[in-house]
């Protein structure tokens, strides 16, 4: 059965973000796509779920954000009592060793460097798709 | 005519000793005169022939015929004392005193001598000697008897002469000492009675001077058995040593009886060295008189001493020489003063040369129980640094606390007080503002005593290191300088390290955000808008495409490029055979390509000094390049070899490859440089560039070997690490 909750995409650049819907139209995932486009407006939603609105099924995070920094947000989330066990992928053109140790020892899931090619960009979105909005919802 | 009793009473009445004799010689009669002279009666002399009447010597006998009343013929014997003639001239002349006394011992004469010892006057008087009041001893000095005195022996005792000693007490005049002679005299004096005659003398002076010499000669024995030196008198003429003390015993450790067998003995013990002279000065003695001669003498017991000897001769009252005399002296701890003073003297003058040459200035400086402080002793140099003349710091009692500057007093008090009290060296600068050549900075190095009143004194030296510190001070300005030069260096590198980290982050992040749009966009015109392209069109796309991913590709290893600087290299010994394998194994499926040969040539037990990212990097860079450059080849050989040579290890990797021209070969190392065309051999000019730098990073190095169209063999070297 899928699972129709959200995916959270906080992104900053908008032809990342429509690359990414196109993407995930092309892998035929079906969740809604919400979209932070900075750390603060990702933290937003922290006090949305808190109201009542449904959780993602996993959030999908740059590290590069204006105001609040990717990893401050993953920080605030791995720490919240409530959201921890919320399912965070880095994805980043970043392949610094730096941040990658920091998203892991913050408690990140999982990191992933955004290829170039749009196949493989595709590619990632059905390993997304199958891994978190398929195998670890059942 | 006479009546028979007239002659008979003037016969009795007549004061001659006379007796009537008879014809036949025999005694009839006698007169009361001649009774008192023989001392007999009558009746025991008449009926006596005249020749047995005991008869005195000392009377004269005359004899004459005469007619007796009856008409016969009888002879009258007439005795008469002696004739002694008392002659004042002679008796005075004499030099014993001579006293007659009578028999009752009163006395009668006494001539000038006597007078003179008794104390007499001219005039006799006739009265007992005991009443003169003058007591009489014994030769033991034992108050002597009336009847044991000589005088009255000789006139009752029958002893005829008697000789004896006597000491008489006589007033003014003390104890006089008399040797008497008392002889009984029948008739005598004036008187012509029977008396006593004595005659004595006065030893009384003799006798003392007797006793002062015995007196003086045990003082003299006394003297020298408590000498401390030798003492000895020597005889000259017969060579005979009459006197030596013990101290002689004591000192040569020999008995001195030999010394009185034979002079020579003297000789005994001297060290052979100065035989000679002890010998020379001995014999010196009789020619000159006197001598003084040092020398060694070895004991028995084998002490040796050092001897001072002495002789001079001693004078007879006559001006003569009667004796030898000397003194022995044991000068052994003189001369061991003298050769201690020796040895303190060079010690002395050897301290002095140091004192003199060291650095700095000697001091003796002394703090009293109460705290207050003094030099005792400083060496000339010390006026150079505290600007006091040394002689004025010791006698002025300068306490050094009051030549410190100020504001290091109470540390340079402290430091004393904790060098006393643990008796550690004081160790302490301060400066002394008063120092002829400005303020000077000084150093004292000491180490403390305690003095028996309860003071401390440090002995040690002060060195002016004014110019040290100075240097010192400039040392480290110059380093706080250099510090903050490279501090600032550092700073400025550091932040164009992070700029340079925040440009390729940028690059990464930045320049690749539109390339995956102009992939993605071009990807999806291509298939969801293919219909509305032709061929050109789609070629158009394919290329944009092919441009953006290369670009992809030259940003990516920009920035790998970029990341092997970051960080400390962190070398250790890595063996060289697993990064090989590990490499082999990440390249196995190109490396599977049909007819690539790949031969492995790895020494075993290859241990490197590097870091295993380093090494991986660069021979899989240099593996990738084989791998790509025989790709146009039929047969594709490759060599992957690594072996030591000396105290590197060499790795290599060959190709059959087109090669290149050596002309070219430090072109291929740096970024962005390649010898082919892209579309022969894909690239982006990075990777050699990394290996290069990787090899840096690891003091190692690379190069190449190739000729065109032979191949090409590229070498990495690192340090070769202990062997495993």
């Amino acid at each position: 059965m899928e699972d129709r909750r959200p995916i959270l995409l906080v992104e900053d650049n908008p032809m990342d973000v429509d690359l990414t819907r196109r993407a995930f139209a092309k892998r035929h995932i079906v969740n809604p796509l919400e979209v932070a486009r900075d750390g603060e407006e990702a933290l937003g939603w922290i006090a949305r779920w808190e109201a009542g609105e449904p959780l993602p099924v996993v959030v999908l995070l740059d590290l590069k954000l204006p105001r609040v920094s990717g990893l401050e947000v993953l920080r605030q989330l791995k720490a919240h009592a409530r959201f921890s066990r919320l399912p965070v992928v880095v994805l980043t053109t970043s392949r610094e060793d730096g941040d990658v140790a920091s998203a892991y020892a913050l408690g990140v899931n999982s990191y992933i460097v955004k290829p170039v090619e749009f196949e493989k960009f595709i590619d990632v979105a059905a390993q997304i798709d199958l891994y978190w909005c398929v195998l670890n919802q059942t | 005519m006479l009546s028979d009793e007239l002659l008979q009473a003037a016969w009795l009445a007549g004061v001659d000793a006379m007796a009537i004799v008879d014809a036949g010689g025999v005694v009839q009669a006698v007169t009361p005169a001649l009774e008192r002279l023989v001392g007999r009666e009558a009746s025991a002399l008449v009926g006596l022939r005249v020749d047995d009447l005991p008869l005195p010597g000392t009377v004269s006998r005359e004899m004459r015929e005469a007619c007796a009343t009856d008409g016969g013929r009888v002879h009258v014997l007439t005795l008469r004392p002696a004739a002694v003639r008392f002659d004042r001239t002679v008796f005075d002349s004499l030099d014993s005193g001579c006293v007659w006394l009578d028999m009752a011992l009163r006395l009668v004469e006494a001539n000038l001598a006597a007078r003179r010892a008794f104390g007499l006057g001219e005039r006799v008087i006739l009265e007992r000697i005991d009443q003169l009041g003058w007591r009489q001893f014994d030769r033991e000095l034992q108050p002597m008897a009336t009847e044991d005195r000589p005088a009255w022996r000789a006139a009752h005792g029958g002893e005829g002469r008697v000789s004896d000693i006597v000491a008489v007490e006589i007033p003014g005049r003390g104890l006089r000492w008399l040797r008497v002679n008392a002889l009984a005299v029948p008739v005598l004096g004036p008187l012509a009675d029977p008396g006593v005659f004595v005659s004595f003398t006065d030893f009384t002076d003799e006798r003392e001077a007797a006793e002062s010499l015995r007196d003086s000669e045990q003082l003299f024995r006394m003297f020298g058995e408590h000498a401390m030196d030798v003492l000895w008198i020597v005889d000259p003429r017969a060579q005979k040593l009459l006197y030596v003390n013990a101290a002689y015993e004591r000192i040569w450790g020999r008995p001195a009886a030999a010394l009185f067998d034979s002079l020579v003995h003297w000789l005994d013990g001297v060290d052979p060295g100065d035989y000679e002279r002890v010998a020379a000065a001995a014999q010196s003695q009789t020619a000159s008189g006197s001598y003084e001669v040092e020398y060694r003498m070895h004991r028995p017991d084998g002490v040796a001493k050092w001897i001072r000897g002495r002789g001079f001769p001693l004078y007879g009252p006559d001006g003569r020489m009667r004796y030898m005399a000397g003194f022995a002296e044991d000068v052994t701890l003189a001369h061991e003063a003298e050769r201690l003073q020796d040895a303190h003297r060079v010690a002395q003058e050897r301290l002095e040369r140091i004192v003199a040459t060291a650095p700095g200035a000697m001091h003796a400086y002394r703090q009293r129980a109460d705290g207050t402080g003094e030099f005792t002793f400083a060496t000339p140099a010390i006026r150079a640094l505290l600007g006091v003349d040394a002689r004025r710091l010791v006698d002025d009692r300068i306490d050094l606390l009051a030549l410190v500057h100020p504001d290091d007093r109470g540390a340079v008090a402290d430091s004393l007080r904790d060098s006393a009290e643990l008796g550690a060296p004081w160790l302490a600068s301060f400066r002394v503002p008063g120092a002829p050549a400005g303020e000077r900075c000084i150093e004292a190095h000491s180490m403390p005593g305690r003095d028996a009143d309860g003071g401390v004194t440090w002995q040690g030296f002060f060195i002016d290191v004014t110019e040290r510190r100075r240097a010192e001070e400039e040392v480290k300005l110059l380093n706080r300088e250099l510090e903050q030069r490279v501090a600032e260096r550092t700073a400025e590198l550091e932040a164009r390290q992070r700029e340079m980290e925040s440009f390729t982050y940028s690059v990464s992040h930045d320049l690749k955000a539109p390339l995956r749009g102009i992939d993605g966009y071009s990807r999806l015109l291509e298939s969801d808008h293919a219909e509305r392209l032709d061929d050109e069109g789609r070629f158009f796309i394919r290329t944009i495409r092919k441009a953006a991913n290369q670009m992809g590709q030259l940003i990516d290893d920009l920035l790998a490029y970029s990341r092997i600087e970051r960080g400390r290299p962190t070398l250790s010994p890595l063996a060289a055979g697993p990064v090989v394998d590990a490499v082999v194994e990440g390249l196995a499926s190109q490396l599977a390509a049909p007819g690539l040969r790949l031969r492995i040539e790895v020494e075993r037990g290859l241990v490197v000094h590097g870091e295993r990212e380093g090494l991986s990097l660069a021979l899989r860079n240099l593996l990738e390049n084989a791998i790509k450059f025989t790709a146009g080849q039929a047969q594709r050989a490759i060599e992957l070899g690594a072996r030591r040579e000396g105290a590197q290890v060499r790795l290599w990797v060959r190709d059959n490859g087109p090669g290149f021209d050596m002309r070219y070969h430090d072109r291929i190392f740096e970024i962005f440089q390649r010898l082919h065309r892209a579309e022969d051999f894909p690239g982006t000019g990075v990777g050699l560039a990394m290996v290069r730098k990787a090899m840096e990073r690891m003091h190692g190095r690379v190069w190449a070997q190739s000729e065109p169209g032979a191949g090409a063999a590229f070498f990495l070297e690192l340090p070769a690490g202990p062997l495993v």
